[in-house]
Parts: C-alpha cells; sequence; structure tokens
C-alpha cells in the first residue's frame, strides 16, 4: 500500500516520521503552499475601475503543524522515541547545515532521491520546530502503546527540490514547447546538425512574405493564438487562382530532402490532405502530426531538385489555414525546426532572408555527478519525433571512454540496445512511430542489467562489471555527437541504486499518467556555451566563440530557483589582475542572442580591442549627442521582453583627456538621458557602468490588441566638465537588472570563485575540491536561474581601474540549482 | 453621480517639459495628500507613496515642480522636497514629500534693501565713524539721530567729523531724506551729506537752522555717503550748544529702472523678481494687487539683509493707508496664462458678503460634526487699540484707534506691539485702524476642523469634488434662516477657509474655518503670549 515519505533529514542523520513501526503519520499532514506576501499599488482616486497591481512578492517563513503517531511498548521506548522527534528539531536553524523535512508523496514507487533528477521530492527546510503530546499522555494505557505527538515547525517559504547540476551543452539544443498549451517545455531536444534551406521560414523578415509568392488571399497573421514562432504567421485562403504558397528555393542538389512545415485551421480542428499539403515543384504526400494546440507539423521526403523549384503548400479549395516554420533540408527524415534566430543556429547570411545552418547538439553531465559505476538506474521518457522505422538509430545515452561503451538507443532492426560496457541487451520492440512515447528504465548493479520499457522487463543479464574510466554522460548523442535521437527528453533521472523490478513497475504506472497528456516527466537542467566548454570570454563580437554569454535551461521547478555558481578566470594573478566581475541575468521566454545587442565600435584597428577596433571621438563639455550613433537599435522581441527593466550600459573606453562624464541614453522610443555621472578615467582601457534608467513598461492590455511595442534603441552620451579631448570606445554592452558585482576587497591571488545568493567566496582552484576561502564583497542584485526560461547569463571582469583585457576566459567550473516549488 | 476626484501627478523637470515616467510610476502612486493654507501658503505639503522595488531607478528627482490634479484642475503645486526610500518586509516604495513654493521663499534671505531707516545697526556700514577723519574731535550720538557733537578742542579750518553709510547691496542709495539741524553759535561749521563714490558734496547746510532735506542723486546712484560736519574756521567749540544733527532719516535705495521703490505693491514686484532669480517664483506681478501706500517715511526700519524674503514681505505686505487688510502667499503656475512657475499673489481677502460653497449641516458630505463659536471674548471684540512700537531712537512709542461697540459687550482695551515694520506715529496708528476694523463685531469660528467627504456644493449649486477646495474660499453654512451675531442681513454663516488637508485615501478634505485675522494681529497675539 502506497504511503508518503517524510523525514527529517540533517547531514547524514535522518528520523523517518512514517517509518510504519515506530511512527506514523497523521492524516492532518499535507504540503503547505508558499507564503507570500503580495505588495500591491492601488493608485490615488484616479483609479476608479482598474484595481490594484502586483508590484511584488516577498516569501516568508510559514508555520506547519502535523502529528505523529508515536507507537512504543514501554514508557521508555515511547518517551525515546518522541525525544528523538524533539532532538531533531532542536537542532533546526542551523544556516550551514540544516534540518530538513523531506517528503514524497508516495513510497510506492520509489524511495530514494535520484543522484540526478527531482522524482517528486519536496524538501522543507525546518528553522525552528517543536514537539509536544497531547493529555491522552495521562492515560496509562496510552503512556506505553500509542501517543500523538504534534509536530510544530516553522518552515522556509519554499520547498526545495534536489540540487542538480546543470549539464554542459552546446549546438542547437532546444526545449520543445511547440504546441503546448500553458507554453511549458515538453522537454529537450538534442538534434543533429542540419541546414535549413529555406530563405524567410517563420515569416520574420521585415516585409513579412519576403520571397514568398502565390496565393492572393495570403495575409500577414500576428494573432498570437496562430502564431508559433517569432512576430508572424501566414494566413491562406484559397478561393481561384493560384492554391500554391512557396518559395523559389535552389536545394543544390538531388539528394534526397525532407520538407516541413506547421498548419493550423481557424477551428483547431485537424489539418489533412483536405487542407493543405506541402508543395515542391509539385504537390507532395504528405503527413500530418499533431504537435498540440491544434497545430500539426506536416512532412514529405523527396529527391531535391537542382534549381529553383517552387516550396513550400498548396491548399485545397475554399480551405483556410495558417502556416508556419517552413524548412527543407537535406535529410530523408525531419528534425527539428531550425531558423538562424534560435540557440545554437545561424543565418547565414542576411537574417530571414537566407538560409540557417544548426550546430550539431551535445549534452553532457560529469559523470561523478550523474554516474554511480556500482549501480543505479536510468529512467528516460522519450518522445519520438520521427519514427523508428524511419530514423533506425536514436541514441539515448553515451559514457564516455568505458570500455565499449556503457550506451543505450534505439537500434535498426526495432530493438533497443543497452550495453553496460561489457554485455549488449538487444531486445526487439515493434517500431515505435512518430509521435510514440517510451518510459525505459536502465538498470545496473549487482543484480547485473534489466532494460525496462514502459514497465516491464525487456531484457536482462545476471552479471554487471562496474565500468571505469568515463567522464561524461552524453545524454541524446554519441560522444563524438555523430549519432543523435532527435526525440524529446521528457526525462532523464538517474539514480544511484538498482532498482527492483516492482519499483520499475510502480514507477511507470505513476508517471505514465503524465505523459499521457503529452506532458514532460522531469526536465534536463542544461548550461550551453557556444562551443561546449562552459567558458566565455571578456567580450562579445560576432566572431565564433567570442561571447561573454552562456545560456541555462530547463531549470526544474516554478519559482527561481537556489543557485550556486563557481567559476574561475584565466586571468595571471586571478583576482589580483581582475578584482571586479559583473554578472547580469537576463531570463527571456524566447532566445535571443545578446550578440545583437552589443555596440561593437569600429574605425582604429586595434588587436587588444573587441572586433579588432575602436572607435574615437572628440568629447567637449556640450553635453553632446554628437555621439548618438552610439545607439543601437534591438528588435522589438527582445524590448518586450525587457519592458519595464531597468537598463544601464557597460561601456569599455580609453580617455585621452579627464573629467569625462557618461550618461545613458535612449532615443527610442522614449527619449531619455539620465543624469551624468564622473568618471575617474586614465589613458588606458577602462571599464565603466553608466548610470541606471528604466525602460517603458508596456501600457496594461496593449497586448490583448496585437499592439507591440516599437524597436528599441539605447547608447550613452559623453561629455566633460571642463576640456576637450578624445575618447576611444571599444564596446558598450547593455545591462539588465538582476546584475551582480563580485569583487575582491583585498589582494586575492586565487581565480575562482563559488557564489549563491547574497554570498560569495573565492576558491583554492589548487586544492582538490575547490575549498572555499576569503569572501568576495557581493553587490547587487541576486542571480537566481528561473525556471521555463532561456536564462542568459552574461558576464564582463574589470573595473575603472583594471583593464578589462578582452581575452580574459571565465569559465564555469560549475551551476548548479536546487528547485524551489510553490506548491508540488 | 455626485462629482469625484480622479487625482493624477504631474511633475516636471523644468518649464513645461514633464519628466520622462517610462514605468508609469506616478499612476502607482497612492495616498495622495495635500494641504492649504490662506493667507501665506497658498499650497503648503502634499505627500504620496509609490509601491515598488526601493533599488529601482526612478525618475523623481529632488527640486522638480510637481503638479496634482483632479482630472485637468491643478489642485496643488510645489516641489519635491524629500524622498523617503521605505524598506518595509510588506511593503517596500518610495514616499515623496513636497512643500509649496511659499516655503521656500522662507529660506530665501533678502538680498536687496528698499528703505533703510536705521541710525545704528548690529552689523557694519550704518553710519559708521569713519577713522580717517577728525572724529576723535567729535562725540556722536546715533540712538534716534545722528548728531554731531565737536569736543572742545582746537579744530583746524577744513577738519570734518564723518559718519559713514554703505548700502551694501545689490543697489545704491538714489534717494536721501532727512530732517537737518545745525547750530554753530559764533563759529564757522558746516554739515554736509558727501558722496563718497564720487568724492562730491550732495547737500550741506553752513547756518544755524534746522529744515528738511529730499536729495535725489541726480547721475549716479552712490554706495557710501557720509554725513560730515565741517570745520570752517580754526576753532574750539566753546559749548554744546554747536551741533549738527540729522532726524527722520530715510536712505532709499535705486531698483532696476533707476528710481526708488517705496510701496508695498512695488516693493513686492521687486521681491519676486528677487525670487525669480532664485527659480522660485515666476517674474509675473499680474496677481499683486495695488497697494501704494507710500512707506517712504514709515516702517521697514530693519531693512537688513539677514532676513527671508518671506518675512520681509510679510512685515511690508500688511501696511495700508486705510486699515484694510492685504495679505500675501504663493499661487499656482496656472493662474496666469502661460507660465510654469508659481506666482506671488497680494490681496485684499475676499469679502465674506459673498461665498464660493455652500454646506448644510444635515448634508450627507459632512463626516462628524463641529462646534460653531460665538465670542466675545476680551481678544475678539475690541474698543481700543493701542499699538506700541519702538522708535527710530528704540525707544518705546505708541498710538492707538477706537471704534464704538455695542455696550452688551463692555468695554475692553487690547494693547498690540507692533513689530520692527512700525517706527512712527502714521505707521502705528494705520496699524492701529487695521486691527480693530476686525474687531468690532462678535467672533465667529468653526472650534474644530470640518470634515466633507467626497463633494461639495458650489454657489451655483453644482457638485464640486472635494479635492478642488483650498484655503482662500469661503463656505457657507446654510440652515440658519436668521443671521448671526453682528453680522448684517444676509450675509449668514460665511467663514473664510484658513487651512484644508485633503486625504485621496478617503477623499475627504478637513476645512478650517474662521474669520481672517490680519497678519499684524496675529502676530500681535502671538507676541503678546
Amino acid at each position: 500500500m502506497s504511503r508518503p515519505i517524510l523525514k527529517l533529514t540533517k547531514g547524514a542523520r535522518t528520523l523517518d516520521l512514517n517509518d510504519q513501526t515506530k511512527y506514523f503519520l497523521g492524516q492532518d499532514f499535507f504540503p503547505p503552499p508558499v507564503n507570500l506576501i503580495p505588495s500591491f499599488a492601488e493608485g490615488s482616486s484616479s483609479n476608479r475601475a482598474g484595481g490594484a497591481t502586483l508590484i511584488s512578492t516577498r516569501a516568508v517563513n510559514r508555520s506547519l503543524s502535523f502529528s505523529v503517531m508515536v507507537v512504543g511498548a514501554s514508557v521508555r521506548e515511547m518517551a525515546r522515541a518522541v525525544n528523538d522527534i524533539q532532538y531533531f528539531l532542536s537542532q533546526a536553524g542551523n544556516a550551514g547545515e540544516p534540518v530538513y523535512l523531506e517528503y514524497k508523496a508516495s513510497s510506492s514507487d520509489i524511495t530514494t532521491k535520484p543522484l540526478w533528477g527531482q522524482d517528486g521530492w519536496l524538501i522543507y527546510q525546518v528553522e525552528y520546530g517543536i514537539a509536544s503530546v497531547g493529555n491522552e499522555y495521562a492515560m496509562l494505557n496510552r503512556l506505553a502503546t500509542n501517543l500523538i505527538a504534534q509536530l510544530s515547525l516553522v518552515i522556509r517559504p519554499y520547498a526545495l527540490g534536489i540540487k542538480q547540476r546543470l549539464a554542459s551543452a552546446t549546438g542547437g539544443i532546444l526545449e520543445d514547447t511547440i504546441g503546448t498549451v500553458d507554453g511549458q517545455s515538453r522537454g529537450l531536444i538534442v538534434p543533429e546538425a542540419m541546414t535549413n534551406k529555406m530563405t524567410n521560414p517563420i515569416f520574420g523578415h521585415g516585409t513579412w512574405n519576403n520571397g514568398w509568392t502565390g496565393l492572393t488571399l495570403a495575409t500577414q497573421n500576428t494573432d498570437v493564438d496562430f502564431l508559433l514562432f517569432g512576430l508572424n504567421s501566414a494566413k491562406l485562403i484559397y478561393a481561384s487562382g493560384t492554391s500554391t504558397w512557396t518559395q523559389s528555393i535552389n536545394v543544390g542538389n538531388t539528394n534526397t530532402h525532407t520538407l516541413s512545415c506547421y498548419a493550423k485551421r481557424p477551428d483547431g480542428a485537424a489539418v489533412t490532405a483536405s487542407d493543405v499539403s506541402l508543395y515542391y515543384g509539385a504537390g507532395k504526400t504528405t503527413s500530418y502530426e499533431s504537435v498540440g494546440n491544434g497545430w500539426y507539423r506536416l512532412t514529405a521526403t523527396f529527391a531535391g531538385i537542382n534549381a529553383a523549384t517552387a516550396t513550400g503548400v498548396t491548399m485545397v479549395a475554399n480551405r483556410s489555414v495558417y502556416v508556419d516554420g517552413f524548412q527543407i533540408e537535406e535529410k530523408a527524415y525531419v528534425t527539428p525546426l531550425a531558423y538562424g534566430d534560435m540557440l545554437g543556429c545561424a543565418w547565414t547570411s542576411t537574417a530571414h532572408a537566407s538560409t540557417s545552418t544548426r550546430t550539431v547538439a551535445r549534452t553532457r553531465v560529469i559523470d561523478d555527478d550523474i554516474f554511480n559505476p556500482a549501480q543505479g538506474c536510468i529512467r528516460i521518457v522519450y518522445k519520438f519525433t520521427v519514427g523508428l522505422a524511419t530514423l533506425t538509430t536514436q541514441r539515448l545515452f553515451t559514457l564516455d571512454n568505458s570500455g565499449t561503451t556503457f550506451l543505450a538507443q534505439y537500434g535498426s532492426g526495432a530493438q533497443i540496445l543497452y550495453r553496460d560496457g561489457t554485455t549488449t541487451l538487444t531486445p526487439a520492440i515493434s517500431n515505435p512511430a512518430e509521435g510514440a512515447i517510451d518510459i525505459l528504465h536502465f538498470v545496473w548493479g549487482p543484480s547485473g542489467i534489466v532494460v525496462y520499457r514502459n514497465g516491464s522487463s525487456i531484457a536482462s543479464n545476471a552479471t554487471y562489471t562496474p565500468v571505469s574510466g568515463q567522464t561524461n554522460l552524453y545524454i541524446g548523442s554519441t560522444e563524438g555527437v555523430t549519432t543523435h535521437g532527435n526525440g524529446i527528453f521528457m526525462d532523464f533521472t538517474v539514480f544511484d541504486r538498482e532498482l527492483s523490478s516492482t519499483e520499475v513497475a510502480a514507477d511507470y504506472s505513476n508517471i505514465a499518467q503524465v505523459t499521457t497528456g503529452d506532458q514532460r516527466v522531469g526536465s534536463v537542467p542544461w548550461l550551453w556555451s557556444s562551443d561546449g566548454d562552459d567558458d566565455v570570454v571578456n567580450h562579445n563580437d560576432t566572431d565564433a566563440n567570442d561571447d561573454n554569454w552562456i545560456v541555462c535551461g530547463g531549470i526544474p521547478g516554478n519559482a527561481p530557483a537556489v543557485t550556486l555558481i563557481s567559476a574561475e578566470s584565466d586571468a595571471a594573478s586571478g583576482w589580483i589582475t581582475l578584482p571586479t566581475l559583473y554578472l547580469w541575468l537576463l531570463a527571456l521566454e524566447d532566445f535571443i542572442k545578446p550578440t545583437e545587442w552589443v555596440i561593437d565600435l569600429s574605425g582604429t584597428v586595434d588587436a587588444s580591442s573587441s572586433g579588432g577596433q575602436y572607435f574615437s571621438v572628440s568629447v567637449d563639455t556640450v553635453g553632446t549627442n554628437s555621439i548618438s550613433s552610439l545607439a543601437a537599435t534591438i528588435k522589438f522581441l527582445l524590448f518586450k521582453a525587457l519592458q519595464g527593466h531597468e537598463i544601464a550600459l557597460l561601456v569599455r573606453l580609453y580617455d585621452e583627456g579627464s573629467n569625462l562624464q557618461l550618461a545613458t541614453y535612449l532615443p527610442s522610443p522614449t527619449f531619455l538621458t539620465t543624469d551624468f555621472k564622473s568618471l575617474t578615467t586614465a589613458a588606458a582601457f577602462r571599464l565603466f557602468l553608466s548610470p541606471f534608467a528604466a525602460l517603458n513598461d508596456s501600457p496594461p492590455g496593449f497586448v490583448d490588441y496585437d499592439i507591440n511595442p516599437d524597436d528599441f534603441s539605447f547608447g550613452i552620451t559623453l561629455k566633460r566638465s571642463t576640456g576637450t579631448a578624445n575618447v576611444r570606445l571599444d564596446y558598450i554592452m547593455p545591462v539588465f537588472r538582476p546584475l551582480l558585482v563580485l569583487s575582491a576587497p583585498n589582494v586575492l591571488g586565487s581565480k575562482g570563485f563559488h557564489y549563491q545568493g547574497n554570498r560569495a567566496v573565492i576558491y583554492n582552484e589548487a586544492t582538490a575540491g575547490d575549498p572555499t576561502s576569503y569572501p568576495l564583497a557581493v553587490s547587487g542584485d541576486a542571480i537566481e536561474l528561473m525556471p521555463e526560461r532561456y536564462n542568459i547569463l552574461l558576464s564582463l571582469l574589470g573595473d575603472t581601474t583594471h583593464n578589462p583585457t578582452i581575452a580574459t576566459v571565465l569559465t564555469y567550473t560549475k551551476i548548479a540549482v536546487t528547485p524551489r516549488w510553490s506548491l508540488l | 453621480m455626485a462629482a469625484q476626484s480622479t487625482l493624477v501627478i504631474e511633475i516636471y523637470s523644468s518649464g513645461s517639459a514633464q519628466i520622462v515616467d517610462p514605468n508609469n510610476l506616478l499612476a502607482r502612486a497612492e495616498g495622495i495628500r495635500f494641504a492649504t493654507c490662506y493667507p501665506g501658503g497658498i499650497y503648503t505639503t502634499a505627500s504620496f507613496f509609490i509601491s515598488l522595488d526601493v533599488t529601482r531607478w526612478i525618475p523623481i528627482k529632488h527640486g522638480f515642480r510637481i503638479i496634482i490634479r483632479d482630472g485637468t484642475r491643478l489642485v496643488w503645486e510645489g516641489w519635491i522636497a524629500e524622498v523617503i526610500y521605505k524598506v518595509d518586509p510588506a511593503r517596500s516604495g518610495i514616499e515623496v514629500s513636497c512643500l509649496g513654493f511659499w516655503s521656500l521663499l522662507f529660506h530665501q534671505i533678502k538680498y536687496n534693501r528698499w528703505i533703510d531707516r536705521r541710525f545704528d545697526g548690529p552689523t557694519v556700514d550704518i553710519w559708521y565713524a569713519n577713522d580717517t577723519s577728525a572724529n576723535a574731535k567729535c562725540t556722536f550720538d546715533k540712538r534716534d539721530r545722528l548728531m554731531f557733537i565737536p569736543k572742545p578742542e582746537a579744530w583746524s579750518s577744513g577738519e570734518y567729523a564723518s559718519l559713514r553709510y554703505t548700502l551694501n547691496a545689490a543697489s545704491n542709495v538714489k534717494r536721501a531724506k532727512f530732517t537737518y539741524d545745525l547750530q554753530e553759535g559764533a563759529q564757522a561749521w558746516e554739515l554736509m551729506l558727501y558722496d563718497v563714490q564720487h568724492s562730491a558734496s550732495l547737500w550741506s547746510t553752513a547756518s544755524s537752522g534746522s529744515g528738511n532735506a529730499d536729495i535725489t542723486l541726480s547721475a549716479s546712484s552712490a554706495a557710501t555717503l557720509d554725513f560730515r560736519l565741517y570745520s570752517r574756521a580754526a576753532q574750539t567749540p566753546t559749548s554744546s550748544s554747536i551741533y549738527g544733527k540729522i532726524t527722520n532719516m530715510s536712505m532709499l535705495a535705486e531698483n532696476s529702472s533707476g528710481s526708488v521703490t517705496t510701496t508695498p505693491t512695488a516693493i513686492l514686484q521687486a521681491c519676486t523678481a528677487e525670487a525669480y532669480s532664485g527659480c522660485i517664483l515666476s517674474a509675473c506681478t499680474n496677481l499683486i494687487g495695488s497697494n501704494t501706500y507710500d512707506l517712504t517715511d514709515i516702517g521697514i526700519v530693519d531693512d537688513g539683509l539677514n532676513r527671508s524674503l518671506a518675512d520681509f514681505m510679510l512685515e511690508v505686505a500688511k501696511l495700508s493707508s486705510d486699515g484694510s487688510k492685504w495679505v500675501i502667499g504663493v499661487r499656482e503656475s496656472e493662474a496666469d496664462a502661460g507660465e510654469t512657475r508659481a506666482l506671488l499673489y497680494y490681496e485684499q481677502p475676499p469679502a465674506l458678503t459673498d461665498y464660493d460653497y455652500v454646506l448644510s449641516i444635515d448634508e450627507e458630505v459632512l463626516a462628524g460634526g463641529f462646534d460653531l463659536v460665538a465670542s466675545a471674548m476680551p481678544e475678539d471684540v475690541l474698543k481700543r487699540v493701542i499699538v506700541k512700537f519702538k522708535n527710530p531712537r528704540g525707544l518705546e512709542d505708541w498710538s492707538y484707534a477706537d471704534k464704538t461697540i455695542s455696550t452688551n459687550y463692555l468695554s475692553r482695551h487690547a494693547v498690540v506691539t507692533a513689530d520692527n515694520s512700525v517706527t512712527t506715529l502714521i505707521g502705528a496708528s494705520a496699524l492701529a485702524e487695521t486691527i480693530i476694523a476686525s474687531r468690532q463685531n462678535l467672533s465667529y469660528r468653526i472650534g474644530t476642523p470640518i470634515t466633507i467627504k467626497g463633494f461639495v456644493r458650489a454657489k451655483t449649486g453644482e457638485h464640486v469634488p472635494a479635492s478642488w477646495v483650498r484655503a482662500g474660499k469661503r463656505i457657507k453654512i446654510e440652515n440658519f434662516l436668521g443671521d448671526f451675531g453682528d453680522e448684517a442681513t444676509g450675509t449668514g454663516f460665511t467663514f473664510l477657509i484658513s487651512q484644508t488637508e485633503y486625504n485621496d485615501e478617503n477623499e475627504t478634505n478637513r476645512l478650517t474655518l474662521g474669520k481672517p485675522d490680519s497678519v499684524a494681529l496675529d502676530m500681535a497675539k502671538a507676541s503678546a503670549r
């Protein structure tokens, strides 16, 4: 029979409050909701009908009270059992090693916490607690048999999850949100490399239908109910005349190609060949796969034509559909859509007027954080985006350097291949079709190895030889990223012990109900860097890997996660060389490349400047806008995401004079120049932060009328309190809040740091385990990664007295999150 | 629906340029409160709260001009004086406190002089003995005069004793008015007003006798003047009957037009220019009423530089030739077309024979009750007012005014000590007339403030939002068919609103009502306490 798991823990010590022997949890226990204090702005008497606006919330500690039936056989045993509870609670309040109350709703599936993943555990940090007994204590027969102990706790506001290191990722990974009604990701896709040969695939060109021809009743759609990507989709109606809606594409060869697009009917009903079909010189046999919320993905595979060919869709008379996300790729199967704005993708030339490339994706986790070579279990929930009959090898995971490789994949010949480095199991399965979801458990340990598919064992071997020498576990690809799955990882959870067949069966029946709803079971958190080595450089230009940003995604929880960031620079003398680090976060629903909003100036060649050049301008006392040309315009998508945010600018500049003053300049959509800030400059490049200003917020309700903001421009204005001299400007980079500034208050030669919340310390990178050392000064805002967001984390090292040398590298040695849950 | 307030806030960084408020923070402003007073004011204090993350950048800066409107109507104007960043676990935000521009005039030190009647002063340059001349041979008396008494020592011909005056302000002396008296006996002496700056005699007399002099400097005004007593022969004074004396002296400063400024209106207009240069007020003088009472020979004995502009203006404003009341304060910029700064007003309070608003004692907008006080207390009804003052010599003198009151009230007198603005019998008499004019009948007032909620009726019947009601307006209490006390039939219970405190949270306006006292009497009463 299933029972809740509820344990008090402190470090390695535990007390099971529902062990069904001595302690029985009362029925009055329930997971408490988060305790948030909202703050509303009500406005003045002019606000007669609008009500109050939520300005902020603040989570505060909450009370939790529940009972535990304590069972004993003697008075002394009873007293000891009650005292044990109180003893545990009396240790609460130690921030260094807190007391936790760990809860899982059901003990019928897996009773231990996973090594990498969440699996439904809720962990409450206990700040204070007392245990008491009621008046039945005086009843002698109860005193020696059973008593109800009442636990009265004060706990932290949120339930926590299990700390989890972010996987190291690169290339065109993506969270699958296509067709999800609530916008929450369905899971992680680790796709292979690809070129999308459509040149305006999501109608994102300034002229929305640039390159598209055909139907006379093809119109631009901005209604968000019929949008999947970017700003526009095409609304197609065929009444008479030409039935096609196409771009002229020359795929360049006659190899097999696959054309795909997304379509949705106005009534949300199934899209079929009676509505629209794919077209490549002629109508093509098209398959239709529902992707949710009325959207269908249409695919067709055929031989390419080495000549310009009308590529798109053809309509059936008197039908109407919305179409978006076109792709033609040189493959015999469809892969996830790619266009140049996506993470790990790029336009080969002009944005939305050229083909797009997707860099091969890779996701891996250092083995210590994810893999126990002695025993364990990997649970995968996998959704096929291409049927196994079409894409005959779909890699699930790979443990590198592990003898003959510890791996699992769907293999050709309709099988699952699971190899522990020695033994290979190849149970046959019927080919899963596109859209099918499998729940797999790969178990290894003293009992051997077993493959479970949808709760049932389909193959096993009685012995397991522990692997060694591995470094990383690759999720969704081979080590060399030559083979992928392209499917959706709706869960990837690793346990560090064998699971029994009973546990697997119970686990399956528990989570299968989630996958039936096409929803994710567990997220796969990742840290993306441009070249996959988790590092950034100290500037940002269009050159490959010259980025000062990483992206974190797949963050579990439903509130900002407790985030541990560990990193170290390669500055010669660490914090002595560069004692100040700016770190800021943009948590966006849609990924936008930070490179697009950097003003990388040029004019004079200088190898030590970003982009190889800087810009020189004469600055006098006028407070002139003569350098308004330094303002950059970025597209409204970013502005939409940033409305209401505060912006400042980090400027790398070299002053040939003195008495320089700097202001933030926002020429549009609202002209605003901040107060000037006096700078102490030098005849050398330094890093300066301009004053913060706020960006326009969205007028309430405008979005409901499909009214979007205009493009957004920003820049700087310089002047001098006296004198005239040139200023050399290397780059101007917008900074948004939350902004964290770490600085070394003393001369510290170490290069690394650990950061969490409002604390940061340097670490001694020369000692194993990177032990904490001298505290860093922390100012600004807390950096905490957000669930369901592309968390773009940007950094610059340098300050007003230290040159922010552009070649300096900052390596994120570890980013780990502990999710926060508001309720469950 | 009843008239209702819809308050909005506007903030101006300069002139008519409103601040850029990209996050519409001002729309979040809540808890708006503002107050007015009359006389003075009119806009005194205001405050509001904006809920936000206090670490955010905000476009609100100290010193910016702020207007609170009800719809399009200006109901308060001032400047941002204080921003409190409230870090509150439950509710963080900023609390913005504002003051009316009137407040700044109390912190703007007067720089110009207009009429200086001092014979001596605690500061330098007020008729001091000039060491460079034969002052050692002369005795000076400056208690109510400038008196030269040559000592019985041998004086050479051409030696002189002198007292020197330097205006020491933004302008020079343009006119000197005084009474002289020279007594030389059988000797040869000369009394002279000398322009030190231009080394020229402006006036002199060399024979025994007295008279009045009114000297207007023709070409150039002078920063420094001497009164000199010359010995016109080698002689030794034989008795104290030989002297030179100056009394009833006024030194009038040159204004920007090259003439002197001698009336309250003209002086206040000049003060406006001074406040304008400090970016406090508009230069517009359209709201400064005409009071042509000539102050050349009265008042303003202390035209020093150690006082605030407001203090000085209050002193000047109250004097009139006919006992009429005059009040001064600051009105909103929009009181005159095209202005973006507040305007000085100078006016006689509105007569209570008319009214602006009407209130019934059983009206639902009246929140709570109030006391109507009719008073014949000794300080409220007076038969005689005696004004004590200090003359230019610093000696106490007095004048008085009498009026007939109802015998029912019994005779009562009041002695009022004037401030330094009154230095002559004429001035004291004028002030006494002013005071007693407002103390001939029963005094009635509202003992506690009246709180109105939502709206009030205008004289013409329409409902006016409570936020519009400001000090300086009149309100009539209905319900009493007969008139009250000594008031003439038909004037009713009409009160001048002397103070308002509007609270937007509950849309109430707390009105302090009463008959207007003259500033002088208020001051006199305070002094008496």
